[in-house]
């Protein structure tokens, strides 16, 4: 969305194309990873997609490839076949040298021994020249080994390396000591794919153990997708505030005229809006009547902008409801799958960034913990505040205590789950007039716990026909269940129940091979679409 | 596949669902009428149901049939399969990894049955745009057919070209991401990366890995980085029931003495079981499916620098 790093937004970083990490950029904020410390003040203004040479010292931008191959070459991460046989070369060297100083021993021991039968006849003077002539060549040999030593000690300052070692491994090593200090980065966004990385790796239990793949055909299989725009909505906030500023300057005749629009907005939503519950339509009454009694006597404005802002996004809301799209979500993967779906159907509008898809987010945490997590998706809290509807899980948790049962729920008779289920919805009078008036068109359920069943037999009459739903969980025996009672009623089609393997490949001349270490653990996702029953 | 309509009328485009073998497409006309295996449907009991429901025309030997809106995940499994399709676990992991979205604008070379393109055409959707490529005409033509009945006429353009020769009828820094489903793709990259943009995405599909290796090394010299491969598998599972209510009497005559004593001990729970109306020995047991697709194909993923 944005081409370049601005202050307050979240960056993602990925070192030797292996690892990633969130950060914050902020002023004088320093990031931390492993033994590293930079400052994250540099990357401001800087393009994403770039690429960074970090140490412990400095903290570099590549400008150029030749540099980046330069670089690489320092890692030794290209390792040709040159380099390779040049070192083979060296290897072989070693072994040869050894293994003439172990034919040269053996000579020396063969000669010792001719010379021990030969000597069996000589004389004492014989034999002590003999003697001497097997020091000197032991002494010859002490000098060799401390040379070798003082190459090693040379090559090993301030490390504990044992001393069996050769000089090969031993370059070896310091190699792979500065490659640990020095790092490629590459600034990218903060989405779906950099999140899961960073976060499946280290912490798999914040996004409830989902990989991205799963991930993947979550938002697949949901059919979720951005619609044609059929409203204008940035036109009625302008209309808001043109009334706003009209308002500063009014004379008697224009406040009671006000009076009498406020009358005719309020008989136009009681047309209009047959869904909307009598309760509702009773508090806006009063207030209306308030108004309009207090324009008469020219009062207070403010009041008037409230209600004219609550009636015209009441409006909008039932107006553009047919050209809405809900989508039910209940996660417990750290707004991971809600952001995945906003970003997937934003879109640019005059600078400004709008979707015409709405989601219901179902969940147990405090209302401001996902729209934090959201923010690492660099949303907007204006878009967050318009387009996402957190609805608290106090009337879900009653209902679970209660401990469902399944059997006296009446799949047939929708409508009578709904007005059981109205009694626990009065504080959130708005989000009941969208279910009761429109039915959400997908439903996505992630949990990381074992109460999926019952989550999901709550949402489910909250589904349009031909609705498509996803459900995921670690754990194969509660979407089995689900499967189960699905075929046996006959409520949905087109059932699946499957996991996905992954595998990554390393891919280099002469050295094709997939990777040593594999997740298998990918979870499970039962898929399908919902059906009307035959009554 | 991009309309909101609940309600079937004349001219839309339905698919019919009576299990992943049978199904098909069909575009719904005053007079017209279904004949499969199964018997016949007219169109006039389609007109004016809602999506989902389920047609009163019933064989026993066949299951229920149902109408339902068309999907990519279900157009996969109607279409002929003129070269090796793309299995939707792969178009799933192909959209993530090319971080798609509504405005912008991919080209694809080899649409084959135009399986991929509609999926990546309903990403792209409404702002977006999907440009095809490919070197049969009869492949385009059916290709064109195909995505105008699914609403896709206006987000999709399929040209007969051969892109390894006469490369992408564009300007530099043109498309967001380019998808490659190419025998030989290593053919293709300088003029990739000449047509991408800046921090732009291709994907490679191939299925042999000297085809990986080829390309890998070619993404190298023209300055890609963040070179990975993937192989991505599905696995479905299978629910069974054990237990339960068995009327099988003639099963059970059939049996030995020996065994009629155990069958009239459960012949006698069951009785009890019927009385109390309780479903307790049903035990659920999930089980892989053993036929499974062993290999599909090698993703190649890579990023076009920012130098």
């Amino acid at each position: 969305m944005f081409p370049f790093v601005q202050v307050n937004q979240n960056i993602a970083l990925k070192f030797n194309n292996e690892k990633t990490k969130l950060f914050l950029v902020q002023k004088k904020a320093i990031g931390r990873f492993g033994k590293l410390r930079f400052n994250l003040d540099s990357f401001i203004g800087e393009p994403y997609g770039s690429i960074w040479k970090i140490t412990p010292k400095e903290l570099i931008k590549i400008n150029s490839f030749e540099e980046y191959k330069e670089i690489q070459k320092e890692l030794k991460i290209l390792e040709t076949d040159e380099n390779l046989n040049q070192k083979k070369n060296e290897n072989l060297n070693q072994n040869q040298n050894q293994n003439q100083n172990q034919n040269q021993n053996q000579n020396l021991n063969e000669n010792q021994n001719q010379n021990q039968n030969q000597n069996q006849n000589q004389n004492q003077n014989q034999i002590q020249n003999l003697n001497e002539n097997q020091n000197q060549n032991q002494k010859k040999r002490r000098k060799k080994k401390k040379k070798n030593k003082n190459k090693n000690q040379n090559l090993n300052q301030n490390q504990k390396i044992p001393k069996k070692k050769s000089q090969y491994t031993n370059e070896k090593y310091l190699i792979r000591k500065n490659k640990r200090n020095i790092y490629i980065a590459t600034l990218l966004q903060t989405n779906a794919k950099t999140i899961t990385e960073a976060n499946f790796e280290v912490t798999p239990k914040k996004i409830g153990n989902l990989r991205w793949d799963t991930l993947a055909r979550i938002l697949n299989l949901s059919e979720i997708h951005a619609m044609k725009k059929e409203y204008n909505e940035p036109n009625n906030e302008k209309q808001i505030q043109k009334i706003i500023q009209n308002h500063k300057d009014m004379n008697k005749e224009q406040m009671q005229n006000l009076s009498l629009i406020i009358e005719q907005q309020r008989n136009a939503l009681q047309e209009s809006g047959k869904n909307i519950k009598e309760k509702e339509f009773l508090s806006l009454s009063e207030e209306s009547d308030d108004l309009i009694t207090f324009y008469k006597n020219q009062t207070n404005l403010k009041k008037l902008k409230r209600f004219q802002k609550t009636l015209l996004t009441q409006e909008i809301i039932l107006e553009n409801r047919k050209s809405k799209r809900l989508v039910l979500v209940f996660e417990d993967c750290a707004g991971l799958i809600s952001g995945s779906i906003f970003e997937r159907t934003t879109f640019l509008d005059n600078s400004v960034i709008s979707s015409n898809l709405y989601i219901i987010n179902i969940f147990r945490e405090k209302i401001g913990f996902l729209q934090g997590a959201l923010q690492r998706f660099n949303f907007t809290t204006e878009f967050l505040n318009h387009h996402l509807l957190n609805c608290k899980v106090s009337w879900l948790e009653k209902i679970l205590r209660t401990k469902i049962d399944l059997e006296k729920l009446n799949f047939f008779d929708e409508e009578e789950m709904l007005r059981n289920l109205n009694d626990h919805r009065s504080s959130f009078s708005l989000i009941s007039t969208i279910l009761s008036a429109e039915k959400a068109s997908s439903l996505i359920v992630a949990t990381n716990e074992g109460f999926v069943e019952e989550i999901f037999w709550v949402m489910f009459p909250f589904l349009k026909s031909n609705g498509h739903f996803v459900v995921y969980s670690p754990f194969i025996q509660p979407l089995s269940q689900i499967q189960y009672k699905l075929m046996q009623e006959k409520l949905a089609v087109n059932l699946l129940l499957s996991e996905t393997w992954l595998r990554k490949y390393q891919v280099l001349e002469n050295r094709t091979h997939p990777e040593v270490d594999m997740n298998t653990a990918s979870g499970f996702l039962l898929s399908g679409v919902k059906v009307l029953k035959d009554n | 596949m991009l309309s909101e309509n609940e309600v079937c009328k004349e001219g839309d485009h339905v698919m019919i669902y009576a299990g992943r073998q049978i199904l098909f497409s069909v575009v719904l006309e005053k007079g017209g009428q279904i004949t499969k295996k199964f018997g016949t449907i007219k169109h006039k009991d389609i007109i004016g149901k809602k999506f989902g429901t389920r047609l009163g025309f019933v064989n026993p030997n066949y299951p229920d049939i149902y109408v339902l809106k068309p999907s990519p995940h279900l157009w996969t499994f109607c279409l002929d399969h003129f070269t090796q399709i793309i299995h939707y676990t792969d178009i799933a992991v192909i959209a993530f990894q090319l971080e798609l979205r509504s405005g912008s604008i991919v080209l694809e070379s080899g649409t084959g049955s135009a399986s991929l393109t509609t999926s990546l055409a309903k990403f792209v959707a409404p702002l977006g745009h999907v440009h095809t490529f490919d070197i049969d005409s009869s492949r385009v033509e059916n290709a064109k057919i195909s995505l105008e009945k699914n609403g896709f006429g206006n987000i999709v353009s399929v040209l007969e070209r051969n892109v390894v020769e006469q490369g992408f009828p564009f300007e530099k820094e043109f498309a967001d991401s380019v998808v490659l489903d190419l025998p030989s793709p290593f053919l293709v990259i300088e003029e990739v990366a000449r047509v991408l943009k800046k921090s732009g995405t291709i994907c490679s599909f191939s299925p042999c890995i000297e085809q990986v290796q080829q390309t890998c090394s070619k993404l190298e010299e023209n300055a890609f980085t963040g070179i990975e491969t993937f192989e991505c598998l599905l696995r479905e599972h299978k629910v069974c029931v054990f237990g339960g209510f068995v009327d099988d009497e003639e099963k059970e005559k059939k049996q030995t003495e020996d065994q009629m004593e155990v069958f009239e001990y459960k012949r006698r729970k069951r009785k009890k079981m019927k009385e109390e109306k309780k479903e307790e020995n049903i035990k659920l047991f999930t089980r892989a499916i053993p036929e499974a697709r062993g290999h599909t194909g090698y993703l190649t993923f890579a990023k076009k620098n920012t130098f």
